[in-house]
């Protein structure tokens, strides 16, 4: 046993590692990505990892590889998991043979994500078991549990760590030796293939297992009741951490700590509801714990359980230190335990300061992509349906290029849905290149077969950027940086009968303009590909500030492109530290102001 | 002892983060650290939350009870000074970086600068950001804070130990920029 300092996401990869894994497989998600960079990282050689093109071809190459006996490790997002649903509420039918751990990452507030959906409801609906850890410790500690309880019950179990957790880092103090796991191969049985009768008798097999997993869960050490007060408070998740930290505070409380909100661990919570007069219960995101806690009071005890579903908790976001105290305060009715020195340590006033919005770096190709096609559509009645990556951040003034955007791979599908209403109106679909093979190229056979006049237009910046530069099928990389085949998106689009697929170079913002025009006036499905490295990892050679003695203050280039390295004193100004030197701004000038500096 | 640092997505802060808790780790210290990547990390307000010490749950550091406060930019620094405590200090490194906006800036940098100063007289305030531009490379400004922090005498480490940690945490390649940052931000002081 040894101390590390982990993040939750490194925590769970070397749990993974050391229950001896076989393969792991995901789709870069944030809060979820680290999980199989780690497990790339460290990983023997002979474990299988791989980033799949998407996360419902991740779940089923995991599945398939645990009917052999092999343990797998699948990683995704909470909303990968809505990619992955048709295989994995079907796998809690068809079980596994070795064992299946699912990590999928919430994300309340949401930092960083299009939803604030709760995992725990889909191990409710899908009857699979789930752990919810409260911190690195207990990622890596419950890893270990999931891998030995889905290799007993044999069936997929989930890890749900959300934000906090995965890029929250502390000690942790792991084991460091690796387990090996004996796989005995594939073997062929008709309980392998689903059929309505199967699915019939497989479902009640799982409803039966439901009451046994929660009674394992109610003697296991992630649920827990702690304290001896009549003023319960139900809570689990990062939520118990401030918990503990404020309830430490009042010697007149009970916490029922739940590290297992599915399968319920009724006896447990049956005990505490036998100690205890009222209940508060603080969760993020939607009331399981709490509806637990009603189902339980209906059946056995009545109490008061207060919690969102009376409007006491917030039912949305982020629940912060300062929220849970307010509440644990109100519920134990002693605001006279606040340290009164502490909240008026100042009384001056906080000034009002500029917003800071994310936007897209200095030098980042989409900007120029952006502003290109918006040139070139001047005139045109258009609509421009956006994706999901770094360049969703388009939407913002004063590039404001993105009219829609709902969820992976949908820019390319929205955008014929609208054209079949208003076929005089033109559409255009911005995708990344990940994102093109992730849930695109579905989208453009459509596009194609259903005769959708569209204009595709692919921002491949060759990596997939916002969750930190994992590799895909574009760049001839695996996810452990070895080399891989490459597959060419302009060569799938032309195999699916796209008849008009052009490239430009965005930061070539004058000779671009007339190739957008040409694929946007073309009548039936056409692709335009803009290709240009990420610069987040380059190192800038150049600079380029603008002359004031040329500048005619027309303010062309702070009004067009919003690059955060370009201000407004009296002028405006390149801030030298932020420009990378791609340009464009250069090109943008009317009066050759702008001129460039070598670093 | 709870240290923030707040600054621009792309600034570093996770790196400093991380250089921090292994400075504790080699010393026998618990440590909980919490940060935000994704979406905010290109270009919008970031924060960091660093707890060392023994019996601490939240990886959130509670309102007023900030013991010191990494300032990477005057703003992100203005922003999230209430959560210093009553004798909590601020180093900051005095640069602004413009959020954008297409009319004409409004942005008063005395106006910040002396709110800071006001709120806390012993602000400490340094120039990353020219001295890491002058070392060559304006991505080691966190190393000139660490390096300043240091001389500061403020975090539990010895400038050895933190030496040592940078050794560890940093990539051959940028080790020896890195160093001379540090050293350069420790004489800063």
């Amino acid at each position: 046993m040894h101390k590390e300092i982990l993040t939750g996401n490194e925590a769970i990869a070397k749990a993974a590692i050391e229950c001896g894994i076989h393969l792991a497989a995901g789709y870069p998600g944030t809060p979820s990505t680290e999980v199989l960079e780690t497990v790339a990282r460290h990983a023997d050689p002979n474990v299988h990892v791989e980033w799949s093109v998407n996360e419902k071809v991740a779940m089923e190459v995991c599945g398939s590889a645990s009917f052999t006996g092999a343990w797998t490790l699948a990683t995704m997002k909470q909303v990968g998991l809505n990619v992955a649903a048709d295989p994995f509420m079907i796998l809690s039918y068809l079980g596994i043979e070795g064992a299946m751990v699912i990590v999928v990452a919430d994300d309340p507030g949401p930092h960083a994500s299009q939803s604030e959906q709760d995992t725990r409801m889909y191990a409710k609906f899908s009857n699979i078991p789930i752990f919810d850890p409260s911190s690195p410790q207990e990622a890596y500690d419950m890893t270990k549990e999931a891998f030995k309880l889905s290799n007993k019950i044999k069936l997929p179990v989930i890890i749900r760590p959300t934000t906090r957790v995965c890029h929250g880092s502390s000690t942790v103090e792991i084991n460091g030796k690796n387990d090996n796991i004996a796989v005995n191969g594939f073997e062929k049985n008709p309980k392998w293939i689903i059929f309505p009768k199967l699915a019939y008798e497989n479902h009640v097999k799982l409803e039966e297992k439901q009451h046994e997993i929660s009674n394992m869960f109610s003697r296991n050490q992630f649920n827990s009741v702690i304290g001896t007060g009549r003023y319960g408070i139900a809570t689990g998740g990062i939520s118990y951490n401030y918990v503990k930290e404020i309830a430490d505070n009042f010697h007149n409380v009970s916490i029922l700590k739940i590290g297992n909100p599915y399968p319920f661990p009724e006896e447990l919570a049956k005990d505490f509801i036998d100690k205890v007069d009222r209940i508060l219960v603080i969760e993020e995101l939607d009331p399981v714990i709490e509806e637990g806690l009603i189902e339980l009071s209906y059946k056995y005890k009545k109490v008061d359980i207060l919690g969102k579903k009376t409007k006491t908790v917030p039912c949305a976001g982020e629940l912060s230190y300062q929220t849970i105290s307010n509440l644990i305060d109100s519920y134990l009715g002693k605001y006279d335990l606040i340290a009164l020195d502490e909240v008026a340590v100042t009384t001056q006033k906080a000034i009002d300061l500029p917003k800071r919005q994310p936007t897209l770096c200095a030098g980042c190709p989409h900007r120029a992509s952006y502003y290109t096609v918006k040139q070139a559509t001047k005139g045109y009645d258009c609509v421009y349906n956006g994706d999901i990556g770094c360049y969703t951040l388009g939407n913002a003034k004063p590039l404001d290029a993105i009219d829609t955007c709902l969820c992976m791979g949908a820019g390319i599908t929205m955008a014929q849905g609208i054209h079949h209403i208003q076929p005089n109106v033109k559409n255009i679909a911005f995708i990344g290149d990940s994102t093109f093979f992730h849930t695109g190229i579905a989208g453009l056979v459509n596009a194609v077969y259903n005769n959708a006049n569209i204009t595709i237009i692919v921002l491949d910046n060759y990596t997939t950027a916002m969750t930190g530069h994992q590799p895909h099928p574009g760049i001839g990389l695996s996810a452990r940086n070895e080399s891989a085949k490459k597959l060419d998106i302009g060569k799938i689009a032309e195999a699916c009968g796209v008849k008009l697929v052009r490239y430009a170079d965005p930061y070539d913002v004058n000779s671009s303009i007339d190739v957008v025009k040409e694929v946007v006036d073309y009548d039936g499905v056409s692709m335009l590909i803009f290709e240009r490295a990420c610069v987040t990892k380059l190192k800038s050679s150049k600079y380029y500030e603008i002359d004031s003695d040329l500048c005619k203050n027309c303010k062309i280039c702070v009004r067009k492109l919003g690059c955060p390295a370009i201000f407004t004193k009296d002028k405006p100004e390149i801030d030298s530290s932020l420009c990378f030197g791609c340009g464009v701004c250069k090109a943008v000038c009317k009066f050759n102001a702008i001129k460039e500096v070598d670093r | 002892m709870n240290i923030l640092i707040s600054g621009v997505g792309g600034q570093g802060t996770i790196l400093t983060s991380r250089l921090i808790a292994l400075c504790s780790l080699n010393s026998g210290l618990h440590i909980k650290t919490s940060e935000v990547f994704g979406m905010s990390q290109r270009g919008g307000s970031v924060v960091s939350h660093i707890r060392i010490g023994d019996n601490l749950d939240s990886p959130m550091i509670p309102a007023k009870k900030a013991d010191l406060l990494i300032g990477f930019e005057v703003i992100e620094a203005a922003r999230n000074i209430q959560m210093l405590k009553a004798d909590g200090k601020i180093l900051c490194n005095n640069t602004f970086i413009r959020p954008y906006s297409n009319k004409k800036q409004t942005l008063k940098e005395d106006k910040i600068l002396n709110y800071i100063k006001g709120y806390k007289k012993n602000s400490v305030f340094i120039e990353a950001t020219k001295i890491a531009q002058e070392i060559g490379n304006t991505r080691v400004m966190n190393t000139v804070l660490i390096g300043a922090l240091t001389a500061m005498d403020i975090l539990p480490f010895t400038h050895s130990q933190i030496k040592n940690a940078i050794k560890e945490i940093i990539k051959p390649k940028l080790l020896d920029i890195n160093l001379k940052a540090f050293e350069k931000g420790y004489n800063s002081i």
